[in-house]
């Protein structure tokens, strides 16, 4: 073993693996094979590192230690490695004798050697890598077909910059945020989101059924503070992250409302009644009130009417095309802030139509009325005169009651 | 029918000619308040951008913000959801004419300082001047509303300006903008407030 100096390395090696550890600076470095691990030690140099240094000799060996257990013993073990699309990648067989033949799979596959796949001694180089090269390479010795090493290759990209939306269909209890990237990764990569409101850091709750969505409590109404929304998405070729900022009001926006019903009325042949019900995300329609907005028009034409509602969800339409099938959609809109939803679903209904009239012959025979017969007054003046006389007496008592009540 | 009974009949629909007049009288508060809230909300379109192109740099920049910013002694229109919606009718109609009648002061406290830095933006002036005005039948109807519901005139509040300093302009026309910026705020709070008191008619006692 050397000794450590500034800028020099300290080696250890074994049957299994050969370790260095370099020091220079503030920087220690372990290479293991074609790994290095960087550390940079803050407010430390290591310039004073010597042989004698037991500690730094010790915590260099108990990271080679570490790296080992969790990268097995064996060189024959599959590793993973993320490479970026378009570079360049030199997969090495780790064979004791350069001169060995050799032969490297991909999948299990043969390769082909080409200018963009060389073997160079024991090595294969890949050179503009995509996401097809993606995969096992293994390395065989080309007389005994013995594995010598495999390696699992990854192509892909670092995150572009996310794409962050808020939005609240709850107000005024939680909003929403959903993020997404505009060009793929190809490799795993994760998603944090910080939320704040002025000062303050707020929890947030990953969505269990939508993925890439987290919901945020609102923390108040009718604030001057902003809500500032950060998503960084990170993989092992990199990462980016995303900030936005609104007030409570640029982003509320119910989810459509659902129309229940729509009624033609009798002898109406221009009227339809429709009613509709506020969408069932909405947590408070009695305190924070929606406002309406349908649209209508016959199913030929291109045309819609529109009318907006207030404080009601039902309306009815007065001016619908005699006889035609409409298309009747509606919308609904906080009554003080937002945007207006997404249309709801269409629904379909014709006004009521007049039915064909019956033979005028026909309608005289049926319609020989029966004459009225009137209700007989009771006999007996006396019990008359007693009857009303207890009636009146109850009702006078049943209203004193009552007045007594209002006092 | 006995003159008894015909006497007892009058009495009782008086009576209850009576009872009636007080819930409908309510109702009818609460629409004209809930209407000339939106009337006020309406000149208030704007308004910010308004105030602020006429303040110069910085004010007039795309990028001018006052995020974190507040004045002490401004009524706050943020709360807490909950604390909000379990509010009383009275509590309510309290705060929204306590809130006023402080925002009486600080809106002729922003005429007057823009009356001495821009005095020949006239629409400005006209309007801080019609903001300023329109909070006296305001106040009419929340003390109207309020004796519906048998409290008491509530009393003046105390003023919020007497501590203040004279600051410089910048200070001044930035605390403008904070001034209108919550009072627009409050509008919508108090609209929000009216909604819920007409969702449960007639006033709760």
């Amino acid at each position: 073993m050397t000794a450590w100096s500034h800028g020099k390395a300290l080696e250890f090696k074994s049957a299994l693996i050969c370790i260095q550890c370099r020091a220079a600076g503030d920087k220690v470095a372990i290479i293991w094979q074609h790994w290095q691990l960087s550390l940079l030690l803050r407010g430390a140099t290591v310039r004073a590192f010597s042989m004698a240094n037991i500690v730094a000799s010790a915590y260099c060996v108990a990271l080679a230690v570490l790296v080992m257990c969790t990268r097995g013993h064996s060189g024959q073990e599959g590793r993973k490695y993320y490479k970026r699309i378009g570079s360049n990648v030199t997969l090495q067989c780790e064979t004791s004798d350069s001169h060995t033949s050799v032969i490297w799979r991909f999948n299990g596959h043969a390769i082909g050697h080409n200018e963009d796949q060389l073997l160079q001694g024991t090595n294969l180089t890949l050179r503009n890598i995509d996401s097809i090269h993606s995969g096992t390479y293994s390395c065989h010795e080309k007389h005994s077909g013995r594995l010598k090493n495999q390696i699992t290759i990854q192509v892909g990209n670092p995150p572009v910059t996310p794409t962050v939306l808020c939005r609240s269909n709850a107000y005024p209890e939680t909003f929403y945020c959903t993020w997404q990237l505009s060009s793929p990764t190809y490799i795993p990569t994760e998603f944090d989101i910080s939320v704040r409101h002025g000062e303050k850091e707020i929890e947030t709750i990953k969505d269990p059924n939508h993925k890439n969505r987290c919901n945020i409590r609102f923390l108040e109404m009718f604030s001057t503070s902003k809500y500032m929304v950060t998503v960084t998405a990170r993989n092992a070729l990199g990462s980016n992250s995303s900030t936005i900022s609104f007030n409570e009001n640029a982003i509320v926006k119910p989810d459509p409302p659902e129309i229940i019903e729509v009624n033609t009325i009798p002898d109406s042949p221009r009227r339809l009644e429709v009613k509709w019900r506020n969408p069932l995300t909405w947590p408070e329609p009695d305190s924070i009130p929606l406002k309406y907005f349908l649209r209508y028009k016959p199913v030929i034409l291109d045309d819609w009417q529109h009318v907006e509602v207030t404080d009601v969800p039902f309306h009815t339409i007065t001016d619908a095309y005699i006889g035609k099938e409409h298309i009747i959609q509606v919308a609904a809109k906080d009554s003080e802030v937002g945007t207006w939803s997404e249309w709801s679903k269409a629904v379909h209904a014709t006004p009521w139509t007049p039915t064909v009239p019956v033979d005028v012959s026909e309608e005289k025979t049926s319609s020989v009325s029966e004459p009225l017969t009137g209700t007989t007054p009771s006999v007996g003046d006396n019990r008359q005169n007693n009857s009303s006389i207890r009636v009146e007496s109850s009702m006078t008592l049943f209203l004193g009651m009552i007045m007594i009540l209002f006092i | 029918m006995s003159p008894t009974l015909t006497n007892l009949c009058v009495v009782i629909l008086l009576r209850m000619g009576g009872q009636e007049s007080a819930p409908v009288e309510a109702d009818r508060l609460l629409e004209e308040l809930h209407d000339y809230v939106r009337t006020l909300q309406d000149k208030t379109q704007g308004l910010l951008d308004t105030y602020l192109l006429n303040q110069g740099v910085p004010f007039n920049g795309s990028d001018f913000s006052a995020e974190g910013l507040w004045l002490s002694g401004l009524p706050r229109a943020s709360i807490p959801y909950r604390a909000w919606r379990n509010m009383t009718d009275e509590q309510r109609l309290l705060e929204n004419h306590q809130a006023y009648s402080l925002f009486q002061e600080y809106l002729q406290l922003v005429l007057d300082d823009q009356r001495e830095l821009s005095p020949n933006r006239t629409a400005l002036l006209l309007l801080l001047n019609q903001l300023r005005d329109d909070l006296t039948p305001l106040l009419r109807r929340l003390t109207a509303a309020l004796s519906v519901l048998h409290q008491a005139r509530p009393s003046p509040v105390e003023d919020p300006l007497g501590s203040l300093d004279a600051p410089a302009p910048f200070q001044r026309r930035l605390r403008g903008y904070l001034i209108l910026r919550e009072y627009r705020l409050w509008l919508i709070r108090t609209r929000r407030s009216l909604a819920v008191m007409m969702s449960k008619a007639p006033l709760v006692q």
